[in-house]
């Protein structure tokens, strides 16, 4: 095992930099090699298949997608904590700790069914159900 | 060139720029190639010809494509968000970029090789979310912004099922480092301790010892990469073309280059988390100590991420797309209890048998 180094992150921040000069390179070369078009109303206008624009763009949109976003912090927040849980379960296993990867076992069981009782309290709660007018 | 090689294995500062420009510019030709399998697999499925035309094969379709996208009019429409809509495209690019810098191709050959690996992973491509709400929103259109909003809710949907399959590879691994996730599945199977040999070893990989999560996997990565039948957000029958339909020239080419490296990306994450990454039952071992022993790793490594993103294609072109509502269904009443479930079986299987 390695010892863990912050110096580890520093070729993701390369390649990160990498995507930048590509993407605003990319972006760049096409603004100065792109034909140089003609002003037109039209073109200030958004697309919507060529009929006369009705109503505004930013409509008011279901309830229902911000409440999958709520739903969605509560639960990736619960995996991301599994995650370490993982990792120190494989670890007690692999030392052949027997009496800790039980506990383990149990606590990982314990969490899995309070998760499991929070998501069907959103299902009969009716959270998921698209089809239904409110 | 052993010595090239040896130089590029160590850590340092410059192998590793010329590692990132290496993939950073591998990744693109990648794509290119794989617009065009898309295209010929496509045309093969329906029984028509497909692009045949330029170059042998219709080969060089692609290079004829972005020759096109850099000569169309670069138009900043007057009615975006024009900083946003100029970072969206940007953002659809890069974290899938940055990704591909996290998967070890061969031993010791990962860009960077982190002990967060996955977590690491996963925090970058969920980034992609907001290239797609940004374009959305920015755009100034219903279209687009309906697009967006169903993408949003599609991908952070189905995050939740891919960390969730993905964990109990980390439950067997007991690692987070993609690394020693690889090796783990080329030491042999394991149970109480005791490595059984023989046969064994071709039943290491973690697509056997995880099923279901591989399934639920790969079908997570469907919905995070706007496959079909997934593809909902330019569900083009109802949307127009979704978030981009507001993008033209270079900026539309950016996000179709993110979605198809975001492709390529999310199939080694599959390769190396279910298919034994650049392993292949000892053969990866054949030149001991070479140059050889590295690009033949990194041969095994493509040839399996493109089996994977065959299977992309290939669904692609076999499924329907979804209606919004059996998507959400599909996501949130049917694998996340699956993923819960198998996640609650393989923590009692490894406790009783490791």
């Amino acid at each position: 095992m390695r010892e863990p180094d912050l110096n580890d992150y520093l070729p993701v921040l390369l390649m990160l930099g990498w995507g930048v000069v590509f993407a605003v390179g990319a972006l760049g070369a096409s603004w100065l090699l792109g034909e140089k078009g003609k002003k037109s109303k039209y073109k200030d206008r958004p697309y919507e298949c060529g009929m006369p624009i009705q109503s505004e763009a930013h409509a008011r949109f279901g309830v229902k997608f911000y409440l999958v976003a709520v739903l969605f912090i509560l639960f990736d927040v619960e995996v991301v904590f599994m995650y370490p849980w993982a990792v120190s379960f494989g670890s007690t296993t692999v030392r052949g700790d027997a009496p800790s990867t039980a506990l383990l076992m149990w606590e990982i069981l314990a969490f899995v069914v309070i998760l499991f009782l929070g998501w069907a309290y959103v299902i009969k709660k009716g959270v998921l159900e698209w089809h239904k007018e409110d | 060139m052993d010595g090239v090689m040896n130089w590029l294995t160590q850590d340092r500062v410059g192998s590793a720029l010329v590692k990132v420009l290496l993939v950073g510019n591998v990744a693109p030709m990648l794509v290119a190639f794989l617009v065009w399998l898309e295209r010929r697999v496509a045309a093969w499925a329906q029984d028509r010809m497909g692009p045949n035309r330029v170059g042998p094969f219709g080969l060089l379709q692609s290079f004829a494509d972005l020759i096109k996208f850099l000569l169309k009019e670069d138009v900043l429409p007057g009615h975006v968000n024009k900083a946003m809509y100029l970072v969206a495209p940007c953002l659809a690019v890069i974290p899938p970029l940055v990704v591909l810098a996290l998967v070890p191709f061969a031993d010791r050959f990962a860009i960077a090789d982190v002990d967060t690996g996955i977590l690491a992973a996963f925090a970058f491509s969920g980034i992609g979310v907001y290239a797609i709400a940004l374009g959305g929103w920015a755009s100034n259109s219903k279209y687009a912004l309906i697009g967006a909003v169903r993408a949003s809710a599609q991908l952070i949907s189905y995050e939740i099922c891919l960390g969730l399959a993905a964990l109990g590879v980390f439950i067997v691994a007991g690692t987070l480092r993609l690394e020693d996730v690889v090796k783990m599945q080329a030491d042999g199977f394991t149970i109480h301790g005791e490595t059984l040999h023989g046969i064994s070893k071709f039943f290491d990989w973690n697509i056997v010892k995880q099923p279901i999560g591989a399934i639920i996997f790969l079908i997570a990565a469907f919905a995070e990469t706007n496959r079909t039948p997934f593809d909902l957000p330019e569900a083009e029958s109802e949307l127009a073309a979704g978030y981009h339909t507001e993008f033209s020239s270079m900026k539309f080419a950016l996000f179709f280059l993110g979605e198809y490296v975001a492709i390529v990306a999310m199939s080694s994450l599959f390769t190396t988390l279910y298919l034994g990454g650049w392993t292949l039952f000892g053969v990866e071992n054949a030149f001991e100590g070479t140059t050889a022993q590295t690009l033949l790793q990194i041969l095994i490594f493509l040839a399996k991420t493109m089996c994977v993103i065959f299977t992309f294609i290939w669904v692609r072109w076999t499924v329907p797309r979804f209606r919004y509502d059996q998507l959400m269904d599909l996501g949130w009443k049917r694998l996340m209890p699956a993923t819960l479930a198998w996640l609650a079986a393989t923590a009692c299987v490894v406790a009783f048998l490791k």
